[in-house]
Formats: structure tokens, sequence, C-alpha cells
């Protein structure tokens, strides 16, 4: 049986995983001390991926951008806001296409390690935009082998979470 | 299994593009001396100091609209040491020492760069 995408139990289901996403950013941003300018392991990025599982792509973009503003806005500041807003943007867009045309031969393991590649790059992207100088591509490597690992990692625990959640198909569309 | 072929494939490919681009800045842009420590605040040029003619320990406060940073230069290359921004991204980039390496502290738009050789030879032909 098919049951409404957005009747009043899914609308709030979206905005408690809003909610969790904003609490698991501000939480790993004060706990996770990063070994890299920029990089970081998106926690927050297993709620974008059960989002884009549960209710599909559009409404997966909005609640990681409503994510990422408020939960910048609350531990990074107003000038972490045009990085964390790009890479978020092109992040998703990129897993949301991935899944499209991949899923299932890329696992959710692969989308979240596309999701974090794409975050990285856009992240330097926007900052050889405001500094403009193209030496801010000497961090993508670093970047590049942090999104590698934090990608494998917040995937698998995308994987674990999903299967739980997706199982009993309450939720599910 | 958790992880399909494919993903092996994807995080495989990410981080081989890491070291490519890696060896690529490391053959073409690093490959200059160390020469002059440049410093830029909100895109334009703060101060230059040549390093061959640094002696010691030199501190230089940075003051811009958005706050303070202090950095040390040496001989050998510069660090930032103190920060007013929050996330100290800066101070815990350490020591940079090669040309086109920089330390970016992005709160306040401060870049500290340093430059090589071959900047100097541009600016000498259009000098």
């Amino acid at each position: 049986m098919k049951k409404k995408k957005y009747s009043a139990k899914n609308i709030c289901i979206m905005a408690v995983l809003t909610a969790v996403g904003i609490v698991l950013q501000y939480v790993e941003n004060r706990i996770l001390i990063s070994p890299v300018p920029g990089g970081k392991l998106g926690l927050a990025n297993i709620v974008t991926i059960l989002n884009i599982f549960l209710f599909g792509g559009k409404n997966a973009m909005a609640i990681s951008l409503l994510r990422a503003f408020l939960g910048t806005l609350l531990s990074g500041g107003v000038t972490a806001l045009p990085y964390s807003m790009a890479g978020t943007f092109f992040s998703v867009l990129s897993m949301i296409l991935a899944k499209t045309h991949f899923y299932p031969k890329v696992s959710v393991v692969g989308l979240s390690v596309i999701g974090a590649t794409l975050y990285n790059f856009a992240q330097i992207l926007v900052a050889s935009l405001i500094f403009y100088t193209p030496y801010m591509f000497s961090y993508l490597p670093q970047l590049l082998i942090v999104a590698a690992v934090s990608g494998t990692v917040t995937g698998m625990g995308a994987k674990v979470l999903g299967d739980r959640i997706l199982k009993d198909g309450d939720i599910y569309e | 299994m958790m992880i399909t072929a494919l993903d092996k494939v994807i995080i495989v490919s990410v981080v081989l593009l890491a070291l490519l681009v890696y060896i690529l800045f490391g053959a073409f842009v690093f490959v200059e001396s160390a020469e002059t420590v440049e410093i830029f605040v909100d895109g334009n040029e703060y101060a230059v100091y040549n390093l061959a003619e640094i002696s010691g320990t030199k501190i230089i406060e940075i003051e811009s609209a958005n706050g303070k940073n202090t950095l040390e230069i040496t001989k050998r290359g510069a660090k930032m040491t103190e920060a007013s921004c929050p996330d100290k991204i800066d101070v815990k980039s350490g020591e940079i020492t090669k040309s086109g390496q920089m330390i970016v502290c992005s709160p306040n738009r401060v870049i500290v760069k340093i430059a090589g050789k071959k900047d100097k030879r541009v600016d000498k032909v259009t000098y």
C-alpha cells in the first residue's frame, strides 16, 4: 500500500531528521578536531542519505540545505556559511544523481564517498573564489583522502541505520 | 556484503585522484625554493617579506577589519602563532616552507603565501 508522502507523520519525521542532522553537525564540530583544514567526518551526511531514500531527492536537498544553514550558524559562524552551503548543495546533488543512475550497483557506501568528495571539492572551489587564488587547490589531496575515509565511515553508518529503518517499511513512501 | 565492487572502484579512484593532484602540485607548483612571504588581507596585498633578509625570528601583527593574527617569520618559512578567529585553523596548519604553500585564516580573510623564484622572474620581466 502506497502511503502519502506529505502526511502529517512524514512532515514530523522530516522535521525530526533536520533536528538530528543539526545536532550531529554541532556535536561533531565540538568533539572532533580535524587533522586537515576544512576536513570533517560529516556525520550529518548519514541523515542526508537516509532522507534521499526515505523522501526522495527534492526533499532531501531541502532538508540538507536547511540543516547546513542552521547547523553552520550554530557551530561555524557566518563566515563558514558559503563553504558549507555550496558543499552541501553539490554533495546532495551528486548523491541524488548517483543514486538514480547507479544504485544498487553503487551501494550506500559508494554514494556517501561520492557525496563527501563533491562536498570537499565544492568547498575548495568556493574558497578559491573567495580568496581569488588557484593555490587553494593544494589542499585538495588531503581533503580527498579525508573524503574517502569519512565517506566510507558515514556510508557504513547510513547503511546500518537504513537497513533498520527501511525494513519495516513504515515511513517509506 | 556492505561494499560493492563499484564502491571499491570509487574509493580507490578518489585516493588515486588525491595522489595525482599531490604529485602534480609537487612537480609544477612547489618546485621553486621559497623566496618571499606574502601576506594578503581581503584579497589585497598587505605586506611582503624577503626570507633571505630575515635574521632570527620576526613577529608580525596582522590587523584587519575582521580581527588580528600574529605571524612568525624565520629564514625557513612562516607560521601563524595566534589568531582572533574561533576555529584557529591557520594556527593548526603549522609552518609553511615551500613555494606555493599557504596558511589561510578564513574568518579574518587573511592569506599568508610563500612565493618562489619563478614569481620573481615574472616580476622582473614586467618591470
